[in-house]
C-alpha cells in the first residue's frame, strides 16, 4: 500500500459516521475544547474521550477549530463565571482537595477560563446539540440535493480526485 | 456507540511503550548515566546493571565504578549497589522526592584491571588556575637550574672600580689638597714685615731724646715684639699640629672594602633557597593538580545548585485567564533528598577502615526546603580513623566542613618534578581539613603531618647540592604541610607552607654559608692585596712630604725666631 493510498482511506475513514446525530454530537463536542486554553491535560483527556464516540471527525475537527477561532470573544465571559465558580467558598475545600491531588492539577481546573469555559460548554452542550441537528436536517431536506447538482460538484465528480477517491483496490 | 477502531490500536500502542519500558530503558538509563559521568569524571565509568520500577518509582544501581583519570589502573571511586525508590505523589508534580537511599560498598582509589582512558574534549580552566600551573612550571623547572657556585679563581673585577679604591683615590685628594694648604700656610711673610716695622720703630726709639717719652716707646715696641713672638709660636704650633694630623682613613676603607666583597659575591649567582619556594616546588604540583580537579568537579556540580537559592517560587503567567491558588498541604522542591545512607571502606589490605556515612537535604531548591545540607562520615580500625561533618546551608549561603583523617597509611607518593623529585615511599599522614564559605568568600586550612615515612629523593642539580638534598631528605621521619584557601571562592589565593621546605633550606643555607664565607675571604683577599700596594705607595709619599714639611716649617721658622731673638736683644734699653 503506497502512502497516497493510505492517505485516501485515512480519508475515507474521516468521513464516515455522517448520519446528523453524529455530525450534531461532534460540533457539541468541539465546544468544549475550542473555547478552553490547550496547554493543559484536560485538552488531551477530552479529546480522546470524544474520539471513542462515533461521532463525525471532520466535524468536530472543524468545531474545535471554529470555537477556538471565536475564544477571544468569550474569554472574557468565561474568566467571569470561572472565577465565580473556583471562588466560591462552598467548593473551596473540593478544589483544594483537587489542587492537592496528584495529576488533577495539570488539568489546570484553577484556570478561570478552562473552569469557565467547561461550564459554558456543558449549559450550551444540548442546546448546541439540537441546533445542529436541526441545520443538518435542513441542508439534508433542502439543500443536498441542490448543491450535489451544482456545477462546481459536478465538475468536481469528474475530476481525477473524484475518480480516485471512490477508486476500488 | 463506541468506536472500537479507535481504542484498540490505542491500547496495543500503549502495549508497546510498557514493553519498551519494560526490556529496554534499563539498558538505555545504563548507557545515558555511563556517558554522562564519563564526561564528568573524564575517564572510563562501567556500570553492572541498572533496574528501574514504575509502579514502585525506584532506580537501583549495581556496581559502578568510575576510573581515574590520572591513575588508568585506578578507579577513583566504586559501590557495589545505589538504591532509591521516589515518592509517588510528588512525582505527579515533576518533583523528585527520596525519603531513603542507600549507597554501600562504596571504595575509593581501587585497583582495575583495564585501563580507564578515554578521549574526552578538555574544559577550558579560568584564567586564575592558568597563572597557577605556569607559576607552578617555573617552580618546578627553572628554580634549582639557575643554582651554580663559580669558582673564585674565575672570579673577574676591575680594581679601578672598586669603592674601596675610589675611597682611596678620594683619600689621596684630601690629602693632596690638605698638604698643598699647609705648605702654602708656612709662610710666615707677614712675621717677615711684622719685623721689619719693628726693627724700624725701635730706630725710632734709639734716636728718641726725651728719656722719659724714650722709655715709654720702647715698652710698646717691646710688647709688639713678644706679641709677635706669641702669634708665631701659635702659628707654628698649629701648622706642627696639623702635620702631625694628617692621618689615612683607614675605617672609610675598610667600609668600601666590605661593600665590594658583597658586591662581588652577589655576582656569583649563589641559590635562592627560601623554604616557601622550596615548599612551593615540592608541593606546589601535588596541591594546584588535586585543586584543578576538585574546581572542575565543583563546576560540574554547581550546574545543578541553583543560582539564587533565596529565588520565590516561579510565578504563573498565563495568557488566557487567571490561575486561583489554593493552600499546598506538602511544597516539595522539584529535586529532593532527604537522606542517603552510604557505606564502605577507604584503604587497602590492614589499613583498611571501613565507615558509614549519611547525606540529608539535598535540594535544588533551597527556598521551598531551608534544612541545611548534612554530610557526615566515620569510620575507624585500630590504627586510626577518618571524620567528615559538613553543614551546608545552600539558602543563606554559608557552610562549613571539617575533615579528619589520623593515620591515613599512603605509597609511592611524587613530589617535586623533572630534577627535584622526592619519593615518599611509605608512611602515613594525619589530615585536618577545615573549610568556611560565607557568601563568595572561602577561608580554608588543610594541615597534613606526614609520619613515620620512609622517603628518599632524586635530585639532579649537581653533585654537591644532590648531596645535600639526599642527606638531608634521608634523615627526615615526618613533616608538616599546610594549605591556606583564602579569597574569593571563584579566584582563591593558594598558599603551601611547609616544613620541609624549611629543613632542606635550613641545610643548604647552611653548607653555602661555609661556601659563601670562603669565598668572600677569598675576595677580600685579593682586594687586601691590591689595597696594600696602592697604601704602600701612598703611605711613602705621604711620609716623605710629612718631612719635607717638617723641614720647611723648621727652615722657615728659625729664621723669624732668630729675628724675634735679635728684636729682643736691640730693645733691651
Amino acid at each position: 500500500m503506497n502512502l497516497l493510498t493510505f492517505l485516501r482511506y485515512f480519508i475515507k475513514g474521516l468521513t464516515k459516521d455522517n448520519e446528523p446525530k453524529q455530525i450534531a454530537l461532534a460540533i457539541s463536542f468541539g465546544i468544549f475544547i475550542g473555547i478552553i486554553p490547550k496547554n493543559n491535560l484536560l485538552v488531551h483527556i477530552l479529546f480522546i474521550l470524544f474520539l471513542c464516540f462515533k461521532i463525525n471527525i471532520p466535524f468536530f475537527i472543524i468545531s474545535i477549530i471554529f470555537f477556538s477561532l471565536i475564544s477571544p470573544l468569550t474569554d472574557p465571559l468565561t474568566d467571569k463565571i470561572g472565577y465565580f465558580i473556583l471562588t466560591l467558598d462552598s467548593l473551596k475545600g473540593f478544589f483544594t482537595e483537587l489542587y492537592n491531588m496528584p495529576i488533577v492539577p495539570w488539568t489546570s481546573f484553577n484556570n478561570t477560563v478552562v473552569m469557565g469555559g467547561i461550564t459554558l460548554s456543558i449549559i450550551l452542550f444540548l442546546p448546541l446539540y439540537f441546533l445542529s441537528l436541526k441545520i443538518v436536517s435542513y441542508y439534508n431536506i433542502k439543500l443536498k440535493d441542490k448543491i450535489l447538482n451544482s456545477k462546481i460538484v459536478k465538475a468536481l465528480k469528474m475530476s481525477f480526485l473524484f475518480e480516485w477517491y471512490f477508486k476500488n483496490d | 456507540m463506541i468506536r472500537y477502531s479507535y481504542i484498540l490500536p490505542r491500547i496495543l500502542i500503549i502495549l508497546i511503550v510498557y514493553l519498551f519500558f519494560y526490556f529496554l530503558f534499563d539498558s538505555i538509563l545504563r548507557i545515558a548515566l555511563i556517558k554522562s559521568l564519563e564526561s564528568i569524571f573524564e575517564a572510563k565509568v562501567e556500570i553492572s546493571k541498572v533496574k528501574t520500577s514504575f509502579i514502585n518509582p525506584s532506580i537501583e544501581i549495581y556496581n559502578l565504578s568510575v576510573g581515574n583519570k590520572n591513575d588508568e589502573f585506578k578507579n577513583l571511586f566504586e559501590f557495589k549497589k545505589f538504591a532509591f525508590s521516589l515518592k509517588l505523589k510528588p512525582l505527579f508534580e515533576k518533583k523528585f522526592v527520596i525519603e531513603n537511599s542507600i549507597l554501600s560498598g562504596l571504595a575509593f582509589n581501587t585497583p582495575r584491571k583495564t585501563s580507564c582512558k578515554i578521549k574526552i574534549e578538555k574544559m577550558k580552566l579560568p584564567p586564575f588556575m592558568e597563572k597557577y600551573i605556569d607559576e607552578l612550571k617555573n617552580y618546578a623547572e627553572l628554580r634549582f637550574d639557575t643554582i651554580k657556585s663559580q669558582a673564585v679563581d674565575e672570579i673577574k673585577f676591575d680594581f679601578e672600580n672598586l669603592s674601596s679604591v675610589k675611597r682611596l683615590k678620594e683619600i689621596e685628594e684630601k690629602y693632596n689638597t690638605e698638604y698643598k694648604n699647609i705648605s702654602e700656610s708656612i709662610n710666615f711673610d707677614k712675621y717677615s714685615d711684622e719685623i721689619k716695622k719693628i726693627q724700624d720703630d725701635i730706630d725710632k726709639v734709639k734716636r728718641e731724646k726725651n728719656f722719659i717719652k724714650q722709655v715709654k716707646l720702647a715698652v710698646e715696641v717691646k710688647k709688639r715684639i713678644e706679641k709677635l713672638q706669641k702669634d708665631f709660636k701659635n702659628d707654628k704650633n698649629e701648622i706642627e699640629k696639623r702635620i702631625s694630623e694628617i692621618r689615612f682613613y683607614y675605617g672609610e676603607v675598610e667600609k668600601a672594602k666590605k661593600d665590594d666583597i658583597n658586591t662581588i659575591s652577589n655576582t656569583l649567582r649563589l641559590p635562592k633557597i627560601d623554604k616557601d619556594s622550596i615548599s612551593k616546588m615540592l608541593f606546589g604540583k601535588i596541591v594546584y593538580e588535586k585543586f584543578q580537579y576538585y574546581y572542575l568537579l565543583l563546576n560540574n556540580a554547581e550546574k545543578y545548585i541553583p543560582q539564587n537559592p533565596k529565588k520565590m517560587i516561579f510565578e504563573e503567567k498565563r495568557k488566557r485567564g487567571r490561575i486561583i491558588k489554593y493552600l499546598k498541604k506538602e511544597n516539595f522542591p522539584s529535586f529532593l533528598l532527604k537522606n542517603l545512607s552510604v557505606d564502605g571502606y577507604i584503604g587497602e589490605d590492614e589499613n583498611k577502615i571501613f565507615y558509614k556515612a549519611s547525606v540529608k537535604n539535598i535540594t535544588n531548591e533551597p527556598y521551598l526546603y531551608q534544612n541545611p545540607l548534612l554530610m557526615e562520615l566515620y569510620g575507624k580500625n585500630d590504627k586510626g580513623y577518618i571524620s567528615l561533618k559538613s553543614d551546608i546551608e545552600i539558602y543563606n549561603n554559608k557552610s562549613r566542613t571539617i575533615f579528619e583523617f589520623k593515620n591515613m597509611a599512603f605509597s609511592g607518593v611524587k613530589l617535586g618534578k623533572n630534577n627535584f623529585v622526592i619519593n615518599l615511599e611509605k608512611g602515613f599522614s594525619d589530615i585536618r581539613c577545615e573549610i568556611n564559605t560565607s557568601s563568595n568568600i572561602v577561608d580554608g586550612k588543610i594541615n597534613i603531618l606526614f609520619h613515620d615515612i620512609l622517603v628518599n629523593s632524586d635530585v639532579k642539580i649537581n653533585e654537591k647540592i644532590d648531596n645535600i638534598i639526599k642527606n638531608t631528605i634521608s634523615s627526615i621521619k615526618g613533616f608538616n604541610l599546610s594549605v591556606f584557601i583564602t579569597g574569593k571562592l571563584k579566584e582563591p589565593s593558594i598558599i603551601i607552607e611547609s616544613d620541609v621546605g624549611g629543613i632542606i633550606s635550613e641545610s643548604m643555607t647552611k653548607e653555602y654559608k661555609k661556601e659563601v664565607e670562603g669565598i668572600k675571604k677569598k675576595i677580600e683577599e685579593k682586594i687586601n692585596v691590591e689595597i696594600e700596594k696602592y697604601k704602600k705607595k701612598f703611605e711613602e709619599e705621604a711620609l716623605k712630604r710629612k718631612q719635607d714639611l717638617k723641614e720647611k716649617i723648621n727652615e722657615k721658622s728659625g729664621d723669624i725666631e732668630k729675628k724675634i731673638q735679635d728684636l729682643l736683644k736691640n730693645i733691651k734699653i
